[in-house]
């Protein structure tokens, strides 16, 4: 009698255990946090558009170039005959510098602004793409949340084993060139 | 009895060799599901920011089919010349639209906030378009030399465009050779980046061809 009790307990036991560790298991979440600032700069979209950015760059500083190259030409070449020239001719020549030299000015804020716009929008686009690469990768690969560290310090620990920065690099990049 | 054994093994190769071959398809329907299918390795597609981008690689016959759907009696000398004028060319076929998640509706209408902005969208995904996409095979760079915009009269929310490519010279052998190609959608319309879809030339040679044809 004594013996077919323990043999109860025992089973009873053993099977409260499994379903404890089933239920355990079933409630555990899948975390990974991710150092976005690295996946960002590591991610061949952000590369590939740096190097974009920089082309359109290099066209207009050249376009900035030119133009004050002609604005010093002018300058030059007034310089050089403003000894000969009568009051009016000088006010005149003047005049046309300085709109030449306002022009100039105009042009810089011009790409200033324009560069700024350029900028942000490509860096839209690779923000879009890293961002719904994430969300894929989450979602196949069963992740329940997946944390991004941020300047402002959002996360302010995170154990090695669950930071997939390198995984996700590898993975994002693949599907960016297509494999 | 070496040169029996010899001539057995060298008939039974060219058999399985035969077999390995290119396959065929019973119908029409039958083509375009084996064209959808990713594994094939002709369709490719991303997404971002609720935007999709599928690029589809038109084969030589499945255009040559296009182009004679509605010819009642086909010679084959015609179809034969016409798919071997596709040949000497790479079709593509963009889609743009939205995920119906992040993004609803017409993908005309993303990003436009006035009847100005969708004329100069308009005008950009007819005109302009084509500086955006590019071919790289081999380490040479395609610019398209055809780029349609299909008119859908709103009746879909996403939009096609069609792109065609061409060796830059006769002797370019790279274009019909090399083993991948890229191509690339530099999206600065709906913010998703610079997009690349990497097609195998092996996918591409192995389309079937249309048995119902012959």
């Amino acid at each position: 009698m004594k013996k077919n009790v323990i043999i109860v307990l025992l089973v009873v036991g053993v099977t409260a255990n499994l379903v404890l560790n089933l239920l355990d298991r079933k409630y555990e979440k899948k975390l990974g946090y991710v150092r976005s600032q690295d996946l960002v700069y590591a991610f061949d979209g952000m590369k590939e558009m740096q190097l974009k950015f920089q082309e359109q760059s290099k066209v207009w500083e050249a376009n900035m170039d030119t133009l004050k190259m002609e604005y010093q030409r002018s300058l030059s070449e007034y310089q050089g005959v403003m000894a000969q020239l009568t009051t009016e001719e000088k006010i005149t020549r003047e005049q046309l510098l300085y709109a030449q030299k306002n022009n100039i000015l105009q042009y810089s804020e011009n790409i200033q602004l324009k560069s700024k716009e350029e900028e942000d929008k490509m860096l839209e686009g690779v923000l879009n793409q890293v961002n719904s690469f994430v969300e894929e990768y989450g979602k196949d690969n069963n992740y329940d949340l997946i944390l991004g560290t941020t300047l402002a310090g959002s996360i302010l620990y995170g154990e090695e084993a669950i930071d997939i920065t390198q995984e996700l690099i590898v993975e994002i990049n693949n599907n960016y060139n297509g494999k | 009895m070496v040169n029996k054994s010899l001539f057995y093994i060298g008939t039974l190769s060219l058999l399985l060799l035969s077999s390995c071959g290119k396959n065929t398809v019973d119908s029409y329907e039958d083509y375009l599901l084996w064209l959808d299918d990713t594994e094939n390795g002709l369709v490719r597609d991303k997404e971002a920011g609720g935007i999709t981008i599928k690029v589809k690689q038109l084969p030589s016959n499945y255009l040559a089919y296009q182009d004679l759907i509605n010819e009642k009696s086909i010679k084959k000398s015609i179809v034969d010349s016409i798919i071997g004028s596709y040949e000497k060319s790479l079709t593509f076929l963009l889609t743009i639209g939205v995920d119906g998640d992040v993004k609803k509706g017409d993908i005309m209408f993303q990003g436009v906030r006035t009847y100005k902005e969708y004329k100069q969208q308009l005008m950009e995904l007819n005109f302009g378009i084509e500086n955006n996409i590019s071919l790289s095979i081999g380490g040479n760079m395609y610019n398209p030399v055809l780029s349609h915009l299909e008119n859908v009269y709103g009746l879909t929310d996403k939009r096609n465009i069609t792109v065609v490519f061409v060796p830059a010279t006769k002797e370019d052998k790279l274009f019909y050779l090399a083993e991948e190609i890229q191509f690339t959608y530099d999206d600065e319309l709906f913010d998703t980046g610079i997009n690349h879809f990497t097609f195998n030339r092996e996918d591409i040679n192995n389309n079937p061809s249309f048995k119902f044809w012959n």
